[in-house]
């Protein structure tokens, strides 16, 4: 396919052209043809380290060929569309019709409406059941697959959890169905799938609604396991080293080699989903990690590895590790970055000791403006240990500071929304007693969107009108030597509503899609309007799903996804929350029951438990 | 390591070998830009655990440099670039290393060592040879051909519009036009030949001349190139072109 007068009309055309060093081309032959989609652009897709991992783990196997597909830009989909040719994968150019899987990361509820408009892109029907074997099995993964119930109509499966080994599980199973004629059809297909950890076939089960539109039963067909646990890869030095990401040509959001140090995190944030799907923690091994440091350079060339994870400070012999790492990245000509940062002085002192070079900009996240409320999320840091990490990045030559915080928090108040006003003032004040002139200073909220998983799962989150308020009242406390940026309020409301929404939304992002919903996470694009009226259509309300206070023992739609985290922890700590007491780190102080180690076959606290 | 100069020592880099090598940009990756191609060679630089010369400072870098920009979408085997050593080395053993880790798409065609004293590839390459393949009207013939590159040629002047800064400007080409050719290809097709000024001192974009044919043949060739090839780099100077893989203080290869 020469695709020359398509690729000189369109913006960036090495999106679409493939090529990379490290991407992998095969005989397709007799090969299982897997499709690794990302519903947004390509170099949002070749930062996303799941992406890179899955491609190698698939690609290790000879009778796997996996290759990569994106949601084009506005301009490439409408070349598509008026030259009426099919959305294709990368490496070989192939029509995604024609392969065996097509498997989404879900990573973000805004790229929904990519998914769909990739699927008709590619002229697949989008409704799994008007799909037949001759068609690609649709599998979703990524955290959104903890409650991937407004996508379930439309995907086959959902891997819930750690893709690692369950990918591997799946391609088999497919083999061996594949290799006995495809017997049983894609439903006798489905059941196999269904039985693998992890393996979520939405088909399976049937959501009955009660009165004022509330899920009133969750039922399996028989044999399908209920709940669906969570897959989880216990030990990362068991897997093969992702040592070998494709090096984009173009300029990528994060351009640099990432190095996996742990998965999870036991801070306990109570807003945060990612701090409770992806328990527990799980740490590489450090001669691991400095093994696979120079394997990354070696095979890719990258000037900067970032050492990833949810709260990187926090691998246990991190100082270690770094003062290992520089040593050996061939005499400082490769740079180290630490991309999470906790707000306290021996994060600080890490990244002073990894930026001895590059004094780029610090970026903290205290989340909250007030004590009090930073104790109801369980954010436990002091107003005392900001200003202190403050003053000692200016000390050790930092003259920037980027501060993220979250507006409409469970019981958040006008007097917290002036606390971060309050904090940051502060922080220049200590500017002041240590220099001359003005630092930058710059602050981003972001609308509390409330998670399924989470302690906060039950919580209303505030209107737009509100919203708008808060953010008003914020710039104006912040003043002009600030420099301020928030999120779009009604792109929260449509988090909101998808992350804890049904399957009755599902109608909702196919019309939505239809009627010009794309790239919704990119500001230039987003236009709520669409979706009020595929709300409106389809008779459903915003603010059930986004405004409404839930019950304790209302049946959520994700009841029947397991993350190994009980019900009943997650209300003790909204509870806590709400009567603002913190509760330690379960790495530090005792186990505090979770739940997760029901995944681990052991006991309360044992050795995964404790990191 | 007597006998060498190092140069950059100001700068606080410090290299004692030069090796100019050309490479290409093959059809596979013709759509990355500039940059991009850029960095891909420094990753594969990095790579290669030659004794680069990296430059100091908050980022370092290996350091090398470029004669001139390609435009996105054209293939080439005529790129030229100065690599900077910390160690002299033999350029076979510089070229086979290098090409083991150039990503498919970049290919090295030679190497040769050049005096650390000769000026910079982009302060004397001044010209580019290209190759442009465009549809005909099939019953354009060979003396059609000839007689518009003449006309082309024996034009005083060549006006053509570019979007400047402050709106569209008109500029005479014709002085940037060094020498052009046609030839009938099978099918539809014709080549054109062309050697155009590029650098500082102006340039010309292959488009413009394949428009100028185009309007002259009254669109009976063109008017969009198909592919675009550059051929080679080149200085021109009084006494015509020389190849910058051979510059005057050329010490071997």
């Amino acid at each position: 396919m020469n695709l020359d007068p398509l690729l000189s009309k369109v913006t960036k055309p090495a999106r679409y052209t493939g090529g990379e060093l490290n991407s992998v081309v095969k005989e397709p032959e007799g090969k299982v043809r897997f499709g690794l989609a990302f519903p947004d652009l390509y170099e949002v897709a070749m930062s996303h380290l799941g992406t890179h991992i899955l491609y190698q783990e698939l690609n290790r196997r000879d009778d796997v060929w996996a290759e990569r597909v994106h949601m084009p830009w506005s301009d490439m989909e409408d070349e598509l569309l008026s030259r009426g040719l099919s959305l294709f994968t990368l490496e070989s150019r192939t029509p995604i019709r024609e392969l065996d899987f097509l498997g989404f990361s879900l990573l973000y509820e805004l790229t929904y409406s990519n998914v769909i408009r990739m699927l008709d892109l590619g002229d697949i029907p989008v409704w799994a059941h008007e799909r037949d074997e001759t068609l690609p099995l649709l599998v979703g993964g990524g955290p959104c697959t903890f409650n991937p119930e407004p996508l379930a109509d439309v995907f086959d499966l959902f891997v819930i959890g750690d893709g690692e080994e369950v990918v591997h599980l799946i391609i088999d199973e497919y083999i061996h169905w594949r290799d006995r004629n495809r017997q049983g059809g894609k439903r006798s297909l489905l059941q196999a799938l269904s039985r693998i950890t992890g393996v979520y076939v939405p088909s399976r089960y049937r959501v009955e609604y009660g009165e004022e539109g509330r899920i009133r039963r969750i039922d399996p067909e028989p044999g399908a396991s209920f709940p669906v646990v969570k897959a989880l890869v216990k030990d990362l030095d068991a897997l093969a080293d992702p040592v070998r990401p494709i090096v984009a040509f173009t300029e990528v959001v994060h351009d640099r080699g990432m190095l996996e140090l742990f998965r999870g995190c036991t801070r306990g944030c109570r807003f945060c989903q990612a701090g409770i799907i992806y328990r527990p923690v799980r740490e590489r091994r450090r001669e691991r990690i400095t093994g696979m440091a120079q394997q990354l350079l070696s095979n890719t060339g990258y000037g900067e590895v970032s050492l990833v994870s949810l709260s990187s400070a926090d691998y246990s012999g991190i100082q270690d590790l770094v003062a290992d790492l520089m040593g050996r990245l061939e005499c400082g000509r490769v740079a180290l970055s630490l991309p999470s940062l906790r707000v306290d002085s021996f994060s600080l002192d890490l990244a002073s000791e990894i930026q001895r070079v590059k004094k780029t900009g610090l970026t903290f996240a205290p989340e909250a403006g007030t004590q009090r409320l930073r104790n109801v999320i369980n954010k436990c840091i002091t107003e005392e240990d900001i200003l202190a990490t403050a003053r000692r990045a200016f000390q050790a030559g930092w003259d920037s500071i980027k501060l993220y915080f979250m507006l409409g928090l469970p019981t958040e108040t006008d007097e917290d929304v002036l606390g971060i006003a309050h904090t940051v003032s502060s922080i220049g004040r200590e500017y002041s007693k240590l220099k001359s002139g003005r630092p930058k200073l710059s602050v981003s909220t972001a609308v509390f969107v409330p998670k399924p998983h989470t302690p906060f799962q039950w919580e209303p989150q505030i209107g737009v009108a509100e919203m708008q308020r808060r953010q008003s009242l914020l710039a104006d406390a912040l003043g002009r030597g600030v420099k301020y940026s928030w999120s779009e309020p009604e792109q929260s409301l449509l988090e909101a509503i998808l992350s804890r929404g049904d399957r009755r939304l599902g109608p909702v992002i196919v019309s939505a899609a239809r009627a010009g919903a794309r790239l919704q996470a990119w500001s230039e694009f987003f236009d709520y309007g669409i979706w009020r009226a595929a709300m409106e259509s389809e008779q459903l309300d915003a603010e059930f799903y986004a405004n409404r206070q839930r019950d304790r023992d209302e049946v959520l739609p994700w009841d029947h996804i397991d993350s190994g985290i009980g019900k009943g922890y997650l209300w003790r700590e909204r509870e806590r929350a709400f009567s603002q007491t913190t509760t330690p780190d379960c790495r530090s102080g005792g186990c505090l029951g979770c739940g997760v180690t029901g995944l681990l076959e052991q006991e309360r606290g044992g050795a995964l438990c404790k990191g | 390591m007597r006998g060498h100069r190092s140069v950059g020592a100001r700068e606080g880099w410090c290299a004692l070998q030069r090796i100019r090598a050309r490479l290409g940009k093959m059809e596979q990756i013709k759509w990355i830009s500039h940059l991009d191609y850029m960095r891909a060679i420094e990753r594969a630089l990095r790579r290669s655990g030659l004794p680069l010369t990296y430059t100091q400072g908050f980022n370092p870098h290996p350091k090398f440099a470029a004669a001139s920009a390609l435009a996105v979408g054209v293939t080439s085997e005529g790129e030229c670039f100065d690599f900077y050593l910390e160690r002299p080395m033999r350029t076979m053993d510089f070229r086979r290393r290098i090409s083991q880790v150039l990503p498919t798409g970049i290919p090295i065609f030679e190497a040769v060592s050049v005096p650390l004293t000769e000026p910079a590839l982009g302060a004397v390459v001044n010209a580019a040879w290209y190759t442009g393949y465009t549809r005909r009207d099939p019953d354009v013939t060979e003396k059609e051909v000839e007689r518009l590159v003449l006309q082309v040629l024996s034009s005083p002047q060549l006006p053509v519009k570019r979007q400047g800064k402050h709106g569209e400007k008109t500029i005479d080409i014709r002085p940037l036009v060094f020498d052009l050719k046609a030839v009938l290809e099978h099918g539809d097709e014709v080549s054109l030949l062309m050697w155009l000024a590029t650098g500082n001192e102006g340039s010309v974009r292959p488009e413009e001349i394949l428009r100028v044919v185009s309007d002259l043949s009254f669109s009976k060739i063109g008017p969009d190139f198909a592919r675009l090839h550059r051929n080679r780099l080149l200085i021109r100077n009084r006494r015509g072109f020389t190849d910058p893989m051979q510059p005057q203080g050329f010490l071997g290869r």
